[in-house]
């Protein structure tokens, strides 16, 4: 959970600082350097620096997505974090994690034919 | 030190502490005590080990435990390692990271069954291929680093020198 936490903070201030855009040593997807599609987590580390920067317009044209995968992956960690928790039963049951799986699919397929 | 949980008097799980502490938390010969290892919780006196610790006749009615119950449960239900499913496939893109949700999907559902085992081996499975999904992608990245460094850079500075 520390060691979790010390990652995170690193991440926060790299994305703060590094503009992923402009940095040609910023990771890369790699689905999308194979293949010149996007995939669902494309866009999440521009999205995270303008987000960082106040830009929450500019975040959301990057990645919509995070909008419903950060909360989930935070709902999921405090879980993680208080096992002990009467929700934790809804929030890892597996329904709702297909569920985030088919629509984190659903947002492959669509961004790619859309150009989101 | 081996630690232990105890039941207090409504029930509740507690712990874990050290055995040398078991006395301070109110743990007396009638509460019902666990640690890793022992298949189902057990009061306190009967476990010799605990002899040093645990006052012998209690003031009050221990915690009235069913064997069997819930409790045990909680004490030894493995993370579902969900998390790291889900980060590796926002932040990697990996396919792998979508097996280890569904792995990680299973976990707690199999826990609720009763089958123990098989969600500890999905856990362990959930948290190996979130490890995998992220290395793919580190050593994707490093790979890419260099292929435009060494390969595409050069090139480029051929081709500005040739104009």
């Amino acid at each position: 959970m520390a060691i979790a936490s010390v990652i995170l903070a690193a991440m926060a201030v790299a994305a703060y600082t590094i503009d992923p855009a402009g940095c040609r040593w910023a990771p890369k997807c790699a689905f999308h350097a194979l293949t010149g599609w996007q995939c669902p987590g494309c866009g999440i580390s521009r999205a995270a620096h303008a987000a960082l920067h106040g830009r929450w317009a500019e975040a959301l044209s990057y990645n919509w997505f995070f909008l419903i995968s950060i909360p989930y992956a935070m709902a999921v960690a405090v879980v993680t974090a208080w096992p002990r928790l009467s929700v934790r039963r809804y929030v890892t049951h597996r329904y709702v994690a297909y569920t985030y799986v088919v629509l984190f699919m659903a947002w492959w397929v669509v961004r790619n034919i859309a150009g989101w | 030190m081996e630690k232990y949980y105890y039941l207090d008097s409504a029930n509740n799980q507690c712990g874990p502490v050290e055995a040398s502490q078991l006395g301070q938390c109110g743990v007396t010969s009638q509460t019902f005590v666990w640690r890793e290892g022992m298949a189902d919780w057990k009061r306190a006196g009967e476990l010799p080990e605990l002899s040093a610790y645990v006052g012998g006749s209690p003031a009050t009615p221990g915690a009235q435990y069913a064997p069997g119950s819930a409790p045990m449960a909680v004490v030894n239900q493995p993370s579902s390692n969900l998390v790291w499913a889900i980060l590796t496939t926002v932040l990697c893109c990996m396919p792998t990271g979508i097996y280890a949700i569904i792995c990680a999907a299973k976990v707690d559902t199999l826990w609720y069954a009763g089958r123990y085992e098989e969600a500890r081996r999905m856990s362990r499975k959930a948290g190996q291929w979130s490890v995998i999904s992220a290395i793919v992608a580190i050593v994707v990245w490093i790979l890419y680093v260099m292929w435009w460094s060494v390969l595409i850079l050069p090139m480029m500075r051929n081709l500005q020198g040739v104009y």
